[in-house]
């Protein structure tokens, strides 16, 4: 019946679905070819990072190919494979300008398959929940949330998001990370080991950050999809004791693909196969690093430069960020503390979420990304776009979330501002560094609030959820 | 017994003695010497270029020992202790005018020097020393010259030139402050190094506001030390000091008479040049002479004016004083003329005229006059290629360099120079060095020949870059470039990010801009040395032999001046307190909004004390934990979510209460730390 | 005969200069020693520190040069002296007059003469710097003449000029010294017996505020101005288009003007010296560190020096003698140093210095499982083109991926 009416909604929203996919993909493809330079948001500080703008890409392949490290002189700190793959695409093509139409359509392209993936992770997720929630008995919740296809909802927030379109524009790097952590979730959700095993090690590989996804990926692949929390199903199984014994096999034979049953058995053999896969991946990937870099200075230098150069966050250039600004003004005596603290920050909160929100895997990933997306050192506004699609997939369980229509104008509000002060204080001259300082400290406050909204209000749609069923296991029984 | 002591004291002294009487023999056949020359060479554009050499040599220690007459010690133990094969230090003040004063000649290619300080030398120790033999050689030179040379002793401001900047390299060490004063402290003990300081002899001339009055200053010491060469024929070393001086004759009785369109060029003398005269030479030069040189294009426009104003046919300059020729006159008449020969281009030959002022003394002083008759106009011999260098772009977030190449009219003649090869091509080699904090793409170079955009491959021939390192090492660039001979301009550019820097490393005028070294643009196929006949072969003069070696034409681009950004000085406290607040605040309000259902576990428990006993409940919760299956609570249990319903409106009204208290919390405790 | 007496007058000639050079020696010794137990006054040294930078501070320069000159007329040799100038006015380019400077409108007298010797100038000169020069913390490759090489028994003269506040004198406009800082400096200075009298003259706003912190014995302080009071400019050129010379400085040299190397005029004729009318602001003077009572002390203790000059006769020949077999020594190292020079510019040639880095690079690549690595390693070193290579195993891994991802489903 779920299924059904699964089907049912999609054939409904599919057209309109469909077609503003498109829509979006072809106003990429429309901004990229007739304005190549005009928009130039390749500069953007916001765009592109250190890690992942396009033209350090291009000196860094430039480097190589005369025959030097890429890593020679600090310009370049992304991923070696990158390079061998995106750095043909840089090179010179007579007329001056490096060829910018292919790698528009290689990050379009790459933009699709994650709003693609994004929305199969958002169909399975809305099938699960239904089904659990019929399982619990809780069939008027299940009602509620079948109005709302998230899946199609988050991928066309991730399609449409200006965000989004600005960093396909802007030719940096970041669509390819956000593409391999959704396809290590889409492995994870689908219980695709091997996919989510790969996903994970490149997003890491090119990334540092994405290694705490190893967290939810480990529950996901474990003990499945996001359910409601373990202890109403509990309850369920012990009112149903009394229960005649037809129903309950057809409940635990309905229980084998979703949350019920899995909480019974752990699957720890899939967690040791992604283990398994994991490891061998990373070997692989270092392998060709280590070919790509043979000549040079090899795989101790690479982990200098892009691990290290994220870690001691060396380049204070300005992003959205909030560590460039304050490196540059620290005392050289405080540098390490606050180095060792910031990124602490980040780690600390990881164990907490995995405690509490341990039932709701996709939901920790997404917390988890959106945490170091305003944490990390050298943050863009790909980042924000990835969480803000994934948010997408939670529309029903947050639909009672506060402040969001003061959070969406806050984030409005920084994102317009913040190219006007950075032009005040770079091309004008008339500002100073504070004022653009202040947006991007505004902007991480929103981003906060976002996080920590989010968190509260998921916990409280768990508490709705218990409230709702036990009066149903009250009445089974 | 004491005759035995006697004994050896005899032996003692004859020995003492012995080694004395050898020193002086030594001394006698070759010694150190010292000569002091002075050239002056009128300028198209009515200035004086005057240009001091003091050179004095000492030989090999091991055959000389360690006592020296004349040569400085400082210099003698700066070569030991660093072990230095070759060093120049330059310090210049304004810059040298490639178009009106010559980028062709010896003095243009050796002494147009950029801005500021520079300084490279060549060591004699293995490699991986010579850095630290470059520290303390700086370290040694600011103290020796008051100049704050020691600022090169640190790596983003020196470079190891492969190839292009000198042929020997390897144990190379170039670096240069652009921005450094120069003043009489630093010529004072430049002049110090002198026998007879500015005592007497040519260097008495130097009057310090005269000298600093002038257009184009620039003070060089350059030494070459044969001391480490394996075999014992190697020479000793040898310093050679220049003052290059580019001054403007205070006209006075010029164009008084002549009634002309062309002016008269000012006539000066020393005394109008530099207030003083000379009484006499140096007493322990070797020789000391003052060199009058007028340039080949002079003597030729020379030439035809003679020859349309008498029917003047001589092949000769004649120098006897005044009067007889007809164009310029000396008060003092010269003591020998040499002419130029083999000059492979064939307009005049340049003339030098020879002063010796060994009979002069301070009742009669040298006071040598130059004084024009008849106004002529010429022009230097100019570079192959005007080289210039420029910013592109605005804003303070990227720009370009552009390095522009414009052609001469010397290098319009070079296809009839060379048609040996049916597309003549200019070889050009490119130096530069740039700061760290400039971070150039050299991916984005590209050339333009004429204005139309080249491929790089057939432009340049050869390139090494060293890319520069954030706070360790300037990028340095060295290009061979192959220009074709027939074209007006090419230019070269670079794009660049700006870099943001610590606030500390921001000098205290941080608002004033940052210097790009002056590049260096040479041209190896172009051999710049005037051959003189030594008319009287008896005076061996190091400046002319100095002009008759052969060198490869140098000539050093703008310094650049690039503003960048500052962050605001004067917050640090207020950007750590805040951002730490912003931390704090993500921090406290996460772990509320995690940590607010464990209260309602506790109250739970707490309901549940009465039912059994709260202990084994844990226990076996744990148990179950461990074995990872499902924990079975009591039946009673389901009392707990009846119990644990809780309103979700009055949280989130407290969620925003809690961050601010935690905020504010934070902010006191970062505080404590920031 | 003949030869007995060349004998016996070589043996007393010989015996004579050794006497003659040993007794030199102990003396140098016994100086020494003395110097190292009781602290008799035996030398002077001045610092003279303009901290304030651009052309406006004109005055500044001019202060601290006019007190340049005058220590060194009342004899302080220039080894002694620490100069220390923030920027470079003589020859600026606003400079008018090029390689000059005046303190005064008539243009008698040039600052700038023929022989300055700056030792510390522009960017060097900050608080580090300055620290760095008074408590003698430098780095080796410091030469001689950038360092205050003071002993127990030397008074030196610290004069300070620029632009102070409250406890506080600013550097270069950009950084601060701190009265806290110079305190400590001075006590370490003292710890270290760096000195045996210190005169600290500052001509700042407010100066009497800086020695605030002083506690160290032996310490005398003269300021230009109480705290709440500026000191100003004491008259400005035209033709130089700035004031030449604050008024502190200005009075204090118009007393040392009448001064020669042999006066003995006290301090406290010095102090009185300063009328407030004219400085437009009270000197003030921190005597409560300092033991001997003013009238005894003649102010060439401090701006003047004392020279000790010790004659040895015959001292040449024996260090000539030295150095003869000194040289021959150094030679034979000269030609040993050679020999190895040459042996390691031999080895180290290029394409040694292009493939050092690689091999260690690998190393620390591989060091885990260095084995496996090394194989790998070797058998990679014959593949030419590495970019396709990576690429296809990139290509391989995903289908790798793919089918073992279809398998699983």
């Amino acid at each position: 019946m779920a299924k059904s009416s699964q089907k049912s909604t999609k054939k409904k929203q599919q057209p309109w679905f469909w077609t503003s996919a498109v829509a979006s993909i072809i106003t990429r493809l429309v901004l990229i070819i007739y304005f190549p330079n005009t928009l130039n948001f390749s500069s953007r500080p916001e765009v592109s990072t250190p890690l992942t703008s396009i033209r350090r890409l291009a000196e860094g392949y430039w480097l190589k190919q005369s025959s030097m490290s890429p890593y020679a002189g600090s310009m370049y700190h992304g991923s070696p494979l990158l390079l061998s793959i995106l750095g043909p695409l840089t090179v010179d093509r007579g007329e001056g300008q490096p060829s910018h139409l292919l790698f528009g359509l290689a990050f379009v392209i790459a933009d699709f398959i994650t709003a693609m993936l994004i929305r199969s992770i958002g169909q399975l997720l809305q099938i699960t929940n239904s089904q659990s929630l019929k399982s619990l008995g809780a069939g008027r919740l299940s009602k509620i949330s079948e109005n709302f296809p998230s899946g199609d909802v988050a991928a066309l927030v991730y399609l449409w998001n200006p965000l989004t379109i600005i960093t396909c524009l802007g030719y940096s790097t970041s669509p390819i990370e956000n593409l391999m952590i959704v396809l290590s979730l889409y492995g994870a959700c689908m219980r695709l080991v091997p996919l989510a095993a790969f996903g994970w090690v490149i997003a890491s590989h090119l990334s540092l950050y994405p290694v705490i996804l190893v967290i939810p990926l480990v529950f996901l692949i474990g003990s499945g999809l996001d359910t409601p929390p373990r202890k109403l199903f509990v309850q369920q199984t012990y009112g149903d004791d009394q229960d005649e014994l037809s129903s309950d096999t057809h409940r635990e034979h309905k229980g084998t693909t979703n949350g019920t049953s899995n909480l019974i058995n752990f699957s720890w053999r899939r967690v040791v196969l992604f283990f398994l896969w994991a490891s061998a991946c990373a070997f692989y990937v270092l392998v060709l690093c280590s070919i790509s870099l043979k000549e040079f200075s090899g795989l101790g230098e690479m982990f200098k430069r892009t691990y290290g150069f994220i870690l001691s966050v060396e380049d204070l250039s300005p992003n959205i960020g909030l560590l460039w600004y304050f490196f540059a003004e620290v005392f050289d005596f405080f540098r390490d503390f606050f180095l060792i603290v910031f990124h602490i920050n980040i780690l600390f909160m990881v164990l907490p979420l995995a405690i509490r929100l341990h039932h709701r895997p996709c939901f920790l990933a997404f917390v988890y990304i959106a945490i170091s997306s305003v944490l990390k050192s050298y943050p863009s506004v790909g980042d924000s776009a990835l969480y803000l699609g994934l948010l997408g997939l939670f529309v029903n369980a947050l639909a009672d979330m506060q402040f969001s229509f003061f959070l969406f104008s806050g984030y409005l509000g920084t994102l317009l501002l913040s190219p006007v002060m950075h032009n005040l204080w770079i091309w004008r001259g008339t500002g100073n560094a504070n004022f653009y300082f202040a947006t991007a400290m505004a902007y991480a406050c929103f981003q906060i609030i976002l996080v920590v909204e989010s968190v509260s209000s998921m916990l409280n749609h768990d508490r709705a959820l218990k409230q709702a069923t036990t009066p149903v296991a009250k009445k089974v029984q | 017994m004491a005759r035995v002591l006697s004994i050896f004291a005899l032996l003692v002294f004859v020995l003492h003695v012995a080694s004395e009487h050898t020193g002086e023999v030594v001394e006698q056949l070759d010694g150190e010497e010292f000569t002091e020359e002075l050239l002056f060479r009128p300028l198209p554009d009515r200035k004086v270029l005057s240009h001091f050499h003091f050179e004095s040599k000492v030989p090999r220690t091991n055959s000389y020992g360690h006592h020296h007459r004349l040569f400085p010690k400082a210099i003698y133990q700066l070569v030991h202790k660093y072990r230095i094969r070759e060093m120049e230090l330059s310090f210049t003040q304004g810059r040298w005018n490639y178009e009106s004063w010559g980028g062709f000649d010896p003095i243009a290619s050796s002494n147009a020097k950029p801005p500021g300080v520079e300084l490279w030398a060549v060591f004699d120790v293995p490699q991986d020393q010579v850095d630290a033999s470059w520290k303390n050689l700086t370290h040694t030179l600011s103290g020796l010259f008051c100049a704050s040379i020691n600022f090169l002793e640190s790596s983003t401001t020196y470079s190891a030139p492969d190839w292009s900047f000198r042929s020997l390299s390897g144990n190379l060490r170039y670096g240069s402050l652009p921005r450094e004063a120069v003043c009489t402290e630093n010529l004072t003990p430049w002049l110090k190094l002198l026998p007879c300081r500015d005592k007497a002899g040519l260097s008495s001339l130097m009057n310090r506001p005269s000298i600093y009055r002038g257009f184009y200053h620039s003070q060089r010491l350059h030494l070459t030390s044969g001391e480490f060469e394996p075999v014992a024929s190697g020479h000793g070393i040898t310093l050679e000091q220049t003052l290059t001086i580019v001054l403007q004759p205070d006209a006075l009785e010029t164009s008084a008479a002549f009634s002309s369109s062309r002016k008269l060029q000012p006539s000066w003398s020393m005394s109008s040049l530099f207030g003083r005269t000379v009484e006499g030479k140096c007493a322990l030069a070797k020789s000391s002479s003052v060199y009058i040189q007028l340039e080949g294009s002079l003597v030729y426009n020379m030439k035809d004016t003679w020859n349309d104003i008498e029917g003047y046919e001589g092949e000769e300059v004649p120098y006897e004083g005044f009067g007889s020729n007809p164009n310029f006159g000396f008060s003092v008449s010269p003591d020998r003329m040499m002419k130029e020969v083999n000059r492979f281009h064939k307009d005049g030959s340049s003339i030098l005229y020879g002063f010796s002022i060994k009979d002069y003394h301070s009742s009669k002083p040298f006071d040598l006059g130059f004084r024009w008759k008849l106004p002529v106009t010429w022009s230097c011999v100019k570079a192959p290629l005007r080289a210039s260098r420029f910013l592109m772009g605005s804003g303070n977030e990227k720009g370009a360099i552009a390095l522009s190449l414009q052609s001469t009219e010397w290098s319009e003649s070079l296809p009839k120079a060379d048609n040996n090869e049916e597309r003549c091509r200019l070889r050009v080699d490119v130096f530069q060095v740039v700061p760290w904090y400039i971070k150039v793409y050299y991916h984005t170079a590209k050339i333009f020949v004429d204005g139309v955009p080249q491929p790089l491959g057939d432009v340049i021939e050869r390139m090494h870059v060293s890319p520069s390192e954030d706070k360790v090492s300037p990028g340095v660039m060295e290009t061979i470039l192959r220009l074709p001979c027939d074209m007006k301009s090419a230019s070269l550019t670079l794009e660049f990010d700006k870099g943001f820097l610590h606030i500390d490393e921001y000098p205290p005028d941080a608002n004033q801009g940052f210097d790009i070294p002056s590049a260096i643009i040479s041209f190896p196929d172009f051999q710049t040395c005037l051959q003189y006949t030594q008319d009287n072969t008896s005076i061996k003069s190091p400046m002319v032999s100095k002009m008759q070696e052969k060198r490869k034409i140098l000539s050093y681009t703008e310094v650049l001046l690039v503003p960048l950004t500052t962050p605001d000085f004067s917050m640090p406290y207020n950007v750590i307190t805040i951002t730490c607040t912003v931390f704090a605040l993500y921090f406290g309000s996460l772990l509320n909004a995690l940590r607010r259902r464990a209260g309602e576990e506790e109250r739970l428990l707490k309901s549940r004390d009465k039912n059994p006993g709260k202990l084994q409940l844990l226990l076996s919760k744990l148990s179950a934990k461990l074995r990872g299956r499902a924990w079975e609570p009591p039946s009673s249990s389901t009392s707990s979510s009846s119990s644990s319903s809780s309103s979700p409106k009055l949280i989130s009204s407290k969620v925003i209460t809690k961050i601010v208290l935690i905020a504010a919390i934070g902010f006191g405790w970062q505080y404590y730390y920031g | 005969m003949t030869n007995r007496n060349l004998f016996s007058r070589f043996t007393l000639t010989i015996v004579t200069a050794i006497t003659v050079s040993l007794s030199s020696s102990f003396l140098h010794f016994s100086h020494a020693a003395s110097s190292d137990s009781s602290s008799v006054h035996t030398n002077n040294w001045a610092v003279l520190v303009c901290t304030s930078r651009f052309w406006f501070n004109y005055r500044h320069m001019a202060n601290t040069l006019s007190l340049y000159r005058t220590v060194k007329r009342l004899g302080i040799p220039d080894e002694r002296i620490i100069l220390m100038l923030a920027d470079d006015m003589a020859c600026n380019a606003r400079n008018k007059y090029p390689a000059q400077v005046f303190n005064n409108e008539n243009h008698r007298l040039n600052l700038y003469g023929d022989n300055v010797e700056v030792d510390y100038r522009g960017y060097e000169v900050t608080v580090e710097n300055f620290l760095r020069v008074l408590t003698g913390r430098h780095e080796n490759a410091v030469p001689r003449s950038k360092r205050l090489l003071s002993d127990e028994g030397s008074h030196i003269l610290l004069y300070m000029t620029g632009h102070g506040g409250d406890e506080f004198l600013k550097f270069q406009d950009a950084d601060e010294l701190q009265s806290h800082d110079l305190a400590d400096a001075v006590k370490q200075m003292k710890e270290k017996r760096r000195f045996k009298e210190l005169l600290i003259m500052v001509d700042t706003c407010q100066a009497a505020t800086l020695f605030s912190q002083l506690h160290s014995p032996g310490v005398l302080a003269i300021g230009s101005s109480m705290k709440g009071e500026n000191s100003y400019s004491h008259h400005l050129d035209s033709d130089v288009g700035v004031s030449v010379v604050d008024r502190f400085t200005f009075y204090t040299l118009a007393f040392f003007e009448t001064l020669n190397m042999y006066d003995n005029a006290s301090l406290s004729s010095l102090f009185s010296s300063y009328n407030p009318n004219l400085l437009l602001s009270t000197a003030y003077y921190r005597t409560d560190l300092y033991q001997q009572q003013m009238e005894k002390v003649p102010v060439t203790n401090f701006f003047g020096s004392v020279m000790k000059t010790i004659h040895t006769g015959s001292a040449y020949r024996g260090v000539s003698g030295k150095d003869g077999n000194q040289a021959k020594f150094d030679v034979s190292s000269d030609q040993s140093y050679d020999k190895d020079a040459k042996s390691i510019t031999t080895s180290s040639d290029a394409e040694k210095q292009v493939d050092h880095p690689e091999t260690n690079a690998v190393k620390r690549g591989t060091c885990p499982h260095a084995d496996l690595w090394n194989v790998i390693v070797e058998k990679v070193q014959s593949i030419k083109d590495v970019d396709s290579i990576v690429n296809y195993g990139f290509v391989g891994l995903l289908t790798l991926v793919a089918v073992s991802t279809w398998q699983s489903s």
